[in-house]
């Protein structure tokens, strides 16, 4: 029995460190967004990042204000008149911006330019008859869609910028699979419809949609996160407790391009990663002063280059993390040919060989940080791309609809590791084409 | 199989059934009428999953203070939230929002502006900008320090009935505020965690007894209020209560005939129709039935009979909400105006504080609702207009 026992205690200590071990994934705290005077105190605003022109956009609705910050985070301009009751906010490709607005019963999307001078107002009158009550207060712009949720009625409506409906989804039928057992000491209350009270109490909190057009939302009232397909499929993820990798009040959420999804826990001060499948990476923050520390975090939104940002509670503003999956390169390139390793840049992952090739995922980030010049070959559709570089560099690959293959190729003398050189920044486009862009160039 | 390995397999499974099936029900009932998990709110060990690192606070909560523990769940809109961004919680407390924002209007040539610690209990809640009443350092007619204001002074975040377990208390099997039925041998938790004697030293009247079917407040579908509501109140509000001086609102203050046949036959100003009361309740000036049992209060959720004459009475919540609201006071309705409908907050404050129309009347239109020139409602009982 006690040889038992032993065992059971030995697999329990080799379970306990394997999320860890596992993690993937690294989360260095950067700076709060700021201004000339400092951090840019705020409660929860929520965020929107424009890809296009490396900007992260805050909206105060304590405040009544919104904020515009670079890609350092710094602000660069504010307005706010005339959108008090703004409760979300997207950025369209054009760099304009949506405000969604709600009021009793009511909502109203305004678009408006960088300034914050109006636009025009999406109409949202032609909705089908099953989504008459939408009323709502959550929004997200991808690819050339408003994906709009009402948290209280758990319906979402995806229209176009004009307002034209797309599709919707009801939520409540396949949320009721995960409704609670009714308590079984509760009394019946005579015609209450004990289902859809149950329901009425799933309010959703955080609300993305990712490069698939999968939706992604979180339901604190069960510990939960879920993820909706296109086609309707409901996948639960996450649960409750007080530990790590745990929901204590699952809030805001968001995705990067390589898949990887990020939830904010009020509760425990955190937020969690997990990646394509849905499994647990890691987390970071927690309670506390120090700067890394978060309070309170709920909502979130990343950039490409991985900026992820967090905002909070208790007027810390808006924390700036640098997300670097470490699986990269190790997990995709399997035909690396055997070269000496030339080093490791400032916490990226490196590939560590003159000559590789492979193939990645979109989205992924294929970084060469200590050679004279980087040489990117992609290949796509029976087409070969090329790219050439004169300095150190990083190839990124991102927007391509699947795997792309490449071909690094690294000429010249290897400098020293830590050379500290600039980076260069290839991306292709997904026209076949591919740009180069120099960090002094973005 | 020896009896020892089917005792063991017995004891997996029913371990497996309770932990499969026992707890899926709980995930919606954090409180479930008494004290929850304890490291939902508190961080025992200082651990890495849980750390109060640089904020240390003697409690261990997961909150810079009391009531920041309790908003880290209970900030938003709507269900059982009391901290919206909009002024969306139209729940029968209140919605704290309104302790977040200030209006200004210009009156008669004068800029009137709002000051938000009139709207509300001040409780302090660091991590969600609520911050202390700077006007009223005591609690109004008693010598609560308002520096210690916050939901655990009127909410037991333990949800003790009498002391609980050490004073000899049943297990809690359901929450008090439901009127769900407790099996033998058990007992229900206080309407909605509130304090009682066994709680706090300075809470000597026992929690009231009240029931709701949920979190919001209409005219079909409100708290039912049965009685002690006042008396509770005065636990920090002791001259408020019992004085000839002051507007009676206690258990033995019944509207009798008088009132009740008013509150009954008045629907607005200029409409004295609705005779025996069967539509008469609103949800703007509610009143206890005087009634203990649970069960039979629960029937009265969704009424809009109005009250009767025999034991029907005034409370503290008739006028006032506990939380906050949007008008000076703690009111329901804005009590320093002639006509509603022209009464603060505006429209236009309204919009400027980013609330969502109407919320000052929980999404009723005043104008449409009681008329143009509907006065205080006072009315509802007095019939002054």
């Amino acid at each position: 029995m006690k040889r038992q026992l032993y065992g059971i205690l030995a697999l329990t200590l080799l379970l306990v460190p394997l999320d860890a071990a596992l993690a993937g994934v690294t989360a260095t705290y950067r700076y709060g967004l700021s201004d000339f005077s400092g951090r840019v105190l705020s409660y929860w605003p929520q965020l929107a990042v424009d890809p296009e022109r490396n900007e992260v956009y805050a909206l105060n609705r304590r405040g009544n204000d919104i904020r515009i910050f670079d890609e350092h985070g710094m602000q660069i301009y504010v307005f706010g008149d005339g959108f008090a009751s703004a409760a979300d906010i997207a950025i369209a490709d054009d760099g304009n911006i949506f405000l969604l607005s709600t009021g009793y019963k009511t909502a109203t999307i305004h678009r408006v330019n960088y300034r914050g001078e109006p636009v025009d107002e999406i109409p949202l009158g032609d909705l089908p008859e099953a989504y008459s009550k939408l009323v709502p207060d959550r929004m997200v712009y991808r690819d050339g869609a408003l994906y709009l949720a009402d948290s209280d009625e758990r319906l979402v409506v995806v229209v176009d910028e004009r307002g034209r409906f797309l599709r919707g989804y009801d939520l409540n039928r396949p949320l009721r699979h995960y409704l609670p057992k009714r308590n079984r000491f509760r009394r019946e209350l005579g015609t209450v419809d004990w289902a859809k009270k149950r329901l009425k109490d799933i309010e959703l909190n955080g609300f993305a949609v990712d490069r698939d057009g999968n939706m992604l939302f979180t339901v604190p009232v069960l510990f939960s996160a879920f993820r909706m397909s296109v086609d309707g499929e409901l996948t639960q993820f996450g649960s409750g407790s007080g530990s790590r990798g745990k929901f204590g009040v699952a809030a805001g959420i968001t995705t990067d391009d390589s898949g990887y999804v990020y939830v904010a826990d009020r509760l425990r001060c955190v937020v969690m990663v997990f990646d394509e499948a849905l499994d647990y990476q890691t987390e970071f923050g927690y309670r506390g002063n120090r700067p890394s520390n978060l309070i309170v975090p709920d909502d979130l939104a990343i950039d490409p280059s991985g900026n992820l940002y967090v905002g909070q509670a208790a007027n810390r503003g808006v924390s700036v993390f640098k997300v670097v999956h470490d699986d990269t390169i190790t997990s995709e390139l399997s035909s690396i040919e055997p070269e000496p390793s030339v080093g490791r840049g400032q916490g990226m992952t490196t590939v560590k060989r003159r000559r590789a090739s492979g193939s990645t995922k979109r989205g992924r980030t294929i970084e060469e940080d200590a050679s004279d010049r980087l040489e990117v070959a992609a290949k796509r559709g029976g087409r070969n791309m090329r790219v050439r570089s004169e300095k150190p560099g990083r190839a990124l690959v991102e927007d391509a609809p699947d795997r792309v293959e490449f071909t690094v190729d690294r000429g010249g003398d290897t400098p020293a590791a830590d050379s500290g050189e600039p980076s260069w920044v290839f991306e292709e486009t997904g026209t076949n084409q591919a740009e180069v862009k120099t960090d002094e160039e973005e | 199989m020896r009896k020892s390995d089917r005792l063991l397999v017995g004891t997996v499974a029913a371990l497996a059934w309770i932990l499969t099936f026992g707890l899926s029900g709980t995930a919606m009932a954090f409180h479930a009428g008494g004290v929850a998990h304890c490291d939902g709110c508190h961080s025992m060990h200082d651990s890495p999953e849980n750390p109060v690192e640089g904020i240390a606070n003697a409690l261990l909560l997961k909150g810079t203070d009391p009531s920041s523990t309790c908003l880290n769940c209970h900030e938003g809109s709507g269900s059982y939230h009391i901290l919206s961004d909009d002024g969306s919680d139209w729940s029968p407390g209140g919605d704290f929002f309104w302790l977040t924002q200030s209006y200004s209007n210009v009156v008669r040539g004068n800029t009137n502006t709002s000051d938000p610690d009139n709207m509300g209990h001040n409780v302090v809640a660091f991590d969600y900008g609520l911050t202390q009443d700077v006007t009223n350092t005591l609690a109004p007619g008693g010598t609560y320090p308002a520096s210690s204001l916050g939901c655990s002074s009127c909410h037991d975040p333990h949800g003790q009935v009498n002391g609980g377990t050490a004073n000899g208390m049943d297990p809690i099997s359901v929450s008090g505020s439901y009127g769900d039925i407790p099996v033998a041998g058990t007992i229900a938790g206080n309407y909605r965690l509130l304090g009682d004697p066994g709680y706090k030293p300075y809470i000597v009247n026992p929690a009231p007894i009240a029931v709701t079917s949920g979190f919001g407040e209409t005219d079909t579908s409100h708290v039912a209020y049965g009685q002690g509501m006042s008396e509770w109140c005065a636990n920090c509000h002791p001259q408020y209560t019992g004085s000839s001086t002051k507007h009676p609102a206690a258990n033995s203050e019944a509207l009798g005939s008088d009132k009740a046949d008013t509150y009954n036959a008045y629907v607005a100003t200029g409409d004295y129709t609705g005779g025996a009361g069967a539509a008469a309740y609103t949800a703007l000036v509610p009143f206890e039935r005087q009634e203990t049992n649970k069960a039979t209060l629960l029937t009265a959720v969704t009424s809009t009979q109005g009250p009767d004459s025999l034991d029907d009475n005034v409370m503290c919540l008739t006028c006032h909400r506990a939380h906050a609201s949007a008008f000076n006071n703690i009111t329901r309705w804005d009590m320093e105006t002639a006509f509603l409908a022209s009464g603060y907050p505006s429209a236009a404050n309204l919009t400027a504080m980013g609330a969502v129309a109407n919320a000052d009347y929980y999404g009723r239109d005043i104008a449409t609702d009681f008329g143009t020139y509907q006065r205080s409602l006072c009315n509802k009982c007095h019939v002054k207009d």
